[in-house]
């Protein structure tokens, strides 16, 4: 296999953004950045909490995975015979870290100078794991404690009981990090075939942003990379019917006043066009119950919402949910203010005003999207996951998005039955 | 590269300074005003931030406000309360899309000047009063935050600790204030702030644009004419009082983890010694609290270093164990005393100068960054760019950081210690 790089370039701001197709089995995406000082770096596989269970090409046998083992690998990968990768990175002045997701694992790190041999670092340290039984067990008290933070914040377990209640089969639950209980199958080996399986550059993304050139980075990719295998690790995805498993949860924590979060599934979509249906979901929310839409303001003159409420569209490989989130003593009311409001909005049509000022709003945010070395590298990293072959479509699926999108937007994906309603109340 | 132009004074106590940086598609406006703080102004000035950018006379609801925003291509107006010292600053930014970008041509610099100064000078007022429902409902916004502290226990560990170490000092009123003095807020007392501090408050505004912008000191010198400015003195500095004996105190919580705060405090240790100090103990990769207490121990998932400037202190926090807290504070202990002993390599140091380095280019590759880095240069009084602190870094000696070390006083520590664990303790 041959290296190719195909050149893509943002019809708005003159961007570009060189998508190379290594001999390695790896995808790399740069975004040169004229005036930067910093450069920024991910290296990430398509390995995340929700992978649970797959098909080994070797000989088709099916392995379950405990919760909590990406994260728990990518914690172990840092760690090498003669110490923390983390320290070798300080030693160039750049500074690493590294993030577990639903669908991904991501190492990475920015600096100023030695830009070339902190790449090859990347490469190679993410290439080779070093687990033994005593470095493995050291990390269970590690992650122990992390796990009793997240479950400490209502935060999340607001947001992850939603998920729990919205998806079946899907395993959003317990959560990226696992169980203090379910980290305790976790070995060795089985870290070891995880990474065998996944940690296949076929399965891998290295995106570079900022003070970059495609060259040097080329160089060294060409340097560091030994063609990998072919992919045959299968992911086995869980089937998940329409319904939530249930339409509503509560539980009750230290907190000094009622949480929620209200979840809406529908029917997940992959590629380009996950993107061009979570922008429309997002300016659909916008209109629904952003802050410049009239049910917004009348809630909060109400008093049944606050100043802690925010919405988001969460998509990824085999969900699409809705999200709206905040603080109110009526979290019920506020839901059914928002269905009541969707089925005005389906009669009578959305606000042509205000659709047209947040679709500036959403140019607005894909110009200024991309201006920083560290925001480029996460949406070149978020489009490969996505499998979106470039970076710059925003502004063109923007600006294809009408009044009537937002309606079937509304009917399709805001069904009231698809809802589950999560609250965590004051102890 | 950014170029930063001499600050200069657009009215009595009013700084001006531009940040030219091409590289950069938007504009960053921040307008601070350095304001002193007492328990009955405390509240009010939490309030302040949120109601300002909420509405304004002329968008006088949320709705009108974000909507206007939104028109301008998601342009920002936010504003926040940072305590520095003894004092508070009122901050208020504003970012925008560069004007090139503007599909339709507007001016959205002049757009926007309009906007901030129409909201800072003429807000959603009448009589002498903020108007309601936006004045009633940032008032339960406030309200709720105060209800709602203990949601973030890492956060709220903190801050009581901050209250332990700065008792008796204004720095030690919770960053919202009290709940029975932000009860007591009246629109027309928030008002009569908010013209006070127009009059008095120390005021830098400072800019960061792609290209030069003179319209924005012009008009801020303009509005600012109309208003009698007798601007108060305001002092960086303000450092924790020393105490005969070390404050503990333990607050139980039905959590699941324990969270422990350690305030240390010093005389007089000069920054660039100290972020050495701060690097080796607690910020490195490799720094002694992380390798130790995490690495090494399991202890804890994080054990997290904070300094002071202005109150000369530093907290070490982690959340543990209920069961290990006697050797986490031992370690903690263990490893102030490697320093002290100048018990870390050469390694370490050049690590933290590099580290800082590494820090300040990602700092100059953000708007925002970069004028809070300017900012707080100019609030400090300590002007040395990053590139002579980087070279003030490389000068300062193991003996020095040994030194510093030993100057760190055990000032305070707050635990907030987990019911619920030592609950399911019991049951085993």
């Amino acid at each position: 296999m041959q290296t190719e790089i195909i050149r893509l370039t943002d019809p708005c701001t003159g961007d570009d953004c060189c998508r190379i197709l290594h001999k390695s089995g790896l995808e790399i995406r740069v975004m040169e950045m004229s005036g930067f000082s910093t450069a920024y770096a991910q290296f990430g596989t398509k390995f995340g909490s929700l992978h649970r269970r797959f098909r080994s090409g070797d000989d088709g046998t099916v392995t379950a995975l405990p919760a909590g083992i990406a994260h728990y690998l990518e914690h172990k990968l840092f760690e090498k015979e003669d110490g923390d990768t983390a320290v070798l990175f300080d030693a160039f002045g750049a500074s690493s870290n590294a993030y577990t997701d639903f669908d991904r694992t991501v190492y990475h790190f920015h600096t100023q100078q030695h830009f070339d041999e902190a790449l090859a670092l990347l490469l190679r340290f993410v290439q080779a794991p070093y687990f033994t039984p005593e470095t493995v067990e050291r990390e269970r008290g590690i992650i122990t404690q992390e796990i009793l933070e997240f479950l400490d914040d209502p935060t999340d377990q607001c947001f992850h009981r939603m998920l729990g209640g919205l998806y079946r089969n899907l395993l959003f639950a317990p959560g990226v990090l696992g169980t203090a209980e379910s980290i305790q199958a976790i070995t060795p080996a089985l870290l070891h075939e995880c990474h065998r399986q996944f940690y296949n550059l076929h399965n891998m993304v290295l995106c570079c942003a900022g003070n970059v050139n495609v060259q040097q980075i080329l160089d060294t990719a060409d340097r560091v990379l030994a063609p990998a295998p072919p992919m045959t690790a299968q992911i086995i995805a869980p089937q998940e019917p329409d319904a939530p498993a249930e339409a509503f949860c509560t539980c009750q924590m230290p907190v000094g006043k009622t949480m929620f979060s209200l979840g809406i599934k529908s029917r997940p979509v992959s590629g380009t066009e996950r993107l061009r249906e979570s922008l429309l979901a997002s300016l659909t929310l916008d209109i629904l119950i952003g802050s410049a839409a009239p049910l917004y303001q009348r809630l909060l003159h109400e008093g049944l919402l606050g100043g802690t409420f925010d919405t988001d569209c969460f998509a990824g490989d085999g969900w699409f949910t809705v999200i709206a989130e905040g603080e109110s003593d009526e979290p019920q009311a506020v839901m059914e203010a928002m269905f009541a409001e969707r089925e005005r909005l389906l009669t009578e049509k959305p606000d042509e005003t205000l659709f047209a000022a947040l679709k500036k709003a959403a140019y607005g945010d894909s110009i200024l999207g991309m201006n920083h070395p560290e925001d480029a590298c996460s949406a070149m990293t978020d489009a490969f996951i996505w499998e979106c072959d470039s970076p710059f479509i925003r502004t063109e699926l923007l600006a294809g998005l009408t009044v009537s999108d937002v309606q079937q937007c509304l009917l399709t994906r805001f069904r009231p039955e698809n809802a589950c309603l999560s609250v965590i109340a004051p102890e | 590269m950014p170029e930063a132009y001499p600050e200069k004074r657009i009215g009595s106590g009013i700084r001006y300074t531009e940040i030219r940086d091409e590289k950069f598609r938007s504009c960053l406006l921040s307008v601070q005003f350095c304001v002193h703080r007492d328990a009955a102004s405390a509240a009010i000035h939490a309030l302040l931030p949120d109601l300002l950018t909420a509405s304004s006379a002329e968008y006088p609801s949320v709705a009108e406000m974000t909507l206007r925003l939104e028109l301008l291509y998601a342009a920002d107006f936010l504003g926040k309360l940072t305590l520095c010292g003894d004092d508070a600053v009122l901050d208020f930014t504003a970012s925008w899309l560069d004007d090139r970008y503007a599909l339709e041509g507007e001016a959205l610099t002049d757009e926007m000047l309009s906007l901030v100064i129409g909201a800072l000078l003429h807000p959603n007022a009448e009589n002498g009063a903020f108007c309601d429902p936006e004045f009633r409902i940032c008032k339960q916004n406030l309200l709720d935050d105060i209800d709602c502290e203990q949601n973030d226990k890492r956060g709220y560990t903190l801050r009581q600790a901050a209250g332990l170490a700065y008792q008796g000092t204004p720095a030690a009123i919770p960053p919202h204030g009290t709940r029975a003095a932000a009860k007591k807020i009246t629109p027309e007392a928030a008002f009569r702030l908010w013209q006070e501090i127009l009059r008095t408050a120390a005021i830098e505004i400072a800019v960061v644009t792609p290209a030069p912008k003179p319209q924005i000191a012009l008009r801020f010198a303009e509005a600012f004419r109309a208003v009698p400015r007798s601007p108060l003195h305001f002092c960086f500095d303000a450092p924790c009082i020393a105490k005969k004996t070390v404050s503990v105190q333990e607050e139980r919580l039905p959590v699941g983890q324990t969270k422990l705060a350690a305030v240390y405090r010093y005389d007089s240790i000069p920054r660039e010694v100290m972020l050495m100090l701060c690097s080796i103990l607690g910020w490195n990769s490799d720094a002694l609290l992380f390798v130790n207490l995490r690495e090494k121990q399991s202890l804890c998932y994080y054990c997290c270093l904070q300094h002071s400037r202005s109150k000369h202190t530093i907290f070490i926090d982690c959340g543990i164990d209920a069961a290990d807290l006697n050797a986490v504070r031992q370690e903690i202990d263990a490893q102030l005393k490697a320093v002290q002993n100048g018990d870390f390599t050469d390694e370490m140091m050049e690590k933290s100068v590099l580290r800082y380095a590494c820090r300040a280019a990602a700092d100059s590759d953000s708007a925002y960054d970069t004028a809070a880095e300017m900012l707080g240069r100019l609030r400090s009084g300590d002007l040395r760019t990053p590139q002579q602190m980087t070279e003030a870094l490389r000068q300062v000696t193991r003996a020095q950081i040994a030194e510093a070390a030993k100057m760190l006083q055990p000032d305070s520590v707050f635990i907030l210690r987990a019911e619920r664990e030592e609950a399911e303790d019991d049951a085993d």
